[in-house]
């Protein structure tokens, strides 16, 4: 204890104890009349040992009291309470017209709160096109087609959460209170400073978060998760409930090639990875072929190298035809 | 008038104690006038559990270590501190005082170990905050503490009797 309200001292002199701090050092030094005589003794010697080869100046005492007892008057004028007179209307008047007055107040008051105040869901949706939204913490979303974003009307004012479903891009603005916290399907995605992208499709089996700028945090209730830099993608595999970070970076739209290194992958979860990446359809003519892993990785390749691979790899056909391509058991056919 | 007997008796060592922090009697005194302000504006609301004058000093504390840290650089508080630019009305006795505790000063700081002296030097006579000297000497900001915590420490007790003395003289005046 006594380590402890010296280097609790230390803190306060040093302009660096927190409030609960202050207040442990309070309660320390109201314990005890030797407690105030230490920590006065102590302000004292602080005091000498910064101006001890000095002559200290004097203070303009006289003039500085008028003007704290001349705000003292005129913080106490404000406070008293006006008498006003009370006018003589008509006692029938009077009285509808308090009623009528009161009664508008409160519906004009629910209303405002109803439609101003009250927090209530926000929805932000797309169909065929993309939109983008500012936040009022100036965070931009540009949110892609077929997403969806929820939020509270009160966002940032208490905190700054946010649901997807779909396809989204965050550039983090810090005004407001609290961090942005991104909620997509079972998983969180802290930012800490971002830019960042979000995949997260109800009816895929993953969620995946590629990172542009700075750092973010993505885990699960369950699962501590990872932190995903720039230049990262992280995906989370919703079946076998595991956090993967790809090697490189997942980037697909623009070049329509693949820079990853699948590690014991579940190959439906990869499939995804993959069709999402060349926005093909790819599909398997048995879901017991979906639950086999993969490992393995592509350096650019086309997709028809891709899923050669992936087929010479697990000993299975691939076929293509025009609605995508087929996996299937060679034993099948 | 409880309020301005409070005034009467604490506004001056205020001062004093803010320009042992701000080296500058006219900041130091704005601080000591806004904290008094601060007071009036809340004295329905505090609960003070210590004494009043001792609630005074925290808050002058506080405040004083707030401005230094917001100043625009250490050059312009430095720079009040060693240009000694002040009127001043100190009688004989009192610059007999000062020299003789100067001199214990000097004596107390010499007893410290080098790096508790270093880091204490470092914080109260060139107002460096913790972090700023943990990163100059390459140390944690624990560290810093510790070694602050160990010189108050030890300087009580070097100067504890010269602290008795001066406080009297103080009081007799």
């Amino acid at each position: 204890m006594k380590n402890d309200i010296d280097n609790l001292l230390a803190r306060y002199f040093g302009g660096i104890a927190s409030e609960l701090e202050m207040q442990e050092m309070e309660d320390w030094i109201s314990t005890s009349p030797d407690h105030q005589k230490h920590f006065d003794e102590l302000t004292s010697l602080y005091a000498k040992l910064g101006i001890a080869d000095e002559e200290i100046p004097r203070p303009h005492t006289k003039m500085a009291k008028e003007k704290v007892m001349a705000y003292i008057s005129a913080h106490r004028e404000s406070s008293l309470k006006q008498i006003v007179p009370i006018k003589r209307i008509p006692f029938y008047k009077s009285r509808i017209f308090q009623a009528a007055s009161i009664a508008l107040f409160f519906v004009l008051s629910f209303s405002f709160w109803k439609f101003v105040l009250s927090d209530r869901e926000m929805i932000l949706a797309t169909q065929m096109n993309s939109k983008q939204k500012v936040l009022s913490d100036q965070t931009q979303i540009n949110l892609s087609e077929n997403s969806k974003i929820i939020y509270r009307s009160t966002f940032a004012k208490n905190n700054k959460v946010i649901q997807l479903e779909g396809e989204a891009n965050f550039n983090v603005g810090h005004l407001g209170k609290g961090s942005l916290q991104v909620v997509a399907s079972e998983t969180f995605i802290d930012d800490i400073g971002t830019v960042f992208e979000v995949t997260a499709y109800p009816d895929s089996n993953y969620v995946s978060v590629k990172v542009s700028k700075g750092l973010v945090h993505f885990y699960t209730k369950s699962n501590a998760g990872l932190k995903i830099s720039a230049g990262e993608t992280g995906i989370y595999y919703k079946q076998s409930k595991i956090f993967k970070v790809l090697a490189q970076k997942l980037d697909s739209l623009e070049t329509g090639s693949m820079h990853v290194d699948f590690q014991a992958i579940v190959l439906r979860d990869a499939l995804d990875i993959i069709s999402n990446a060349y926005k093909v359809n790819i599909k398997t003519s048995d879901k017991s072929i979906e639950n086999r892993r993969i490992t393995v990785n592509f350096d650019g390749e086309d997709v028809n190298i891709v899923l050669q691979i992936i087929a010479e790899t697990l000993d299975l056909r691939l076929e293509k035809g025009s609605n995508g391509y087929l996996l299937s058991n060679k034993k099948s056919k | 008038m409880v309020y301005e007997q409070l005034f009467d008796s604490v506004y001056e060592p205020l001062c004093r104690y803010a320009y042992s922090i701000l080296r500058d009697m006219d900041e130091a005194e704005d601080v000591v006038q806004k904290v008094f302000c601060k007071l009036w504006d809340q004295r329905e609301t505090l609960s003070i559990q210590s004494s009043i004058k001792s609630y005074l000093y925290r808050i002058v504390h506080n405040d004083s270590i707030n401005v230094v840290h917001q100043q625009i650089n250490h050059k312009e508080h430095n720079f009040k501190y060693s240009s000694g630019l002040h009127d001043s009305e100190e009688s004989v006795s009192d610059h007999i005082a000062v020299s003789e505790l100067q001199q214990a000063i000097v004596n107390a700081l010499e007893t410290l170990p080098p790096q508790c002296r270093k880091v204490f030097e470092l914080s109260r006579m060139e107002q460096l905050s913790y972090s700023e000297i943990a990163s100059q000497l390459n140390i944690s900001t624990n560290t810093v503490e510790n070694h602050i915590s160990k010189a108050l420490k030890l300087l009580r007790i070097e100067l504890k009797e010269f602290l008795l003395v001066c406080l009297l003289i103080q009081i007799l005046k």
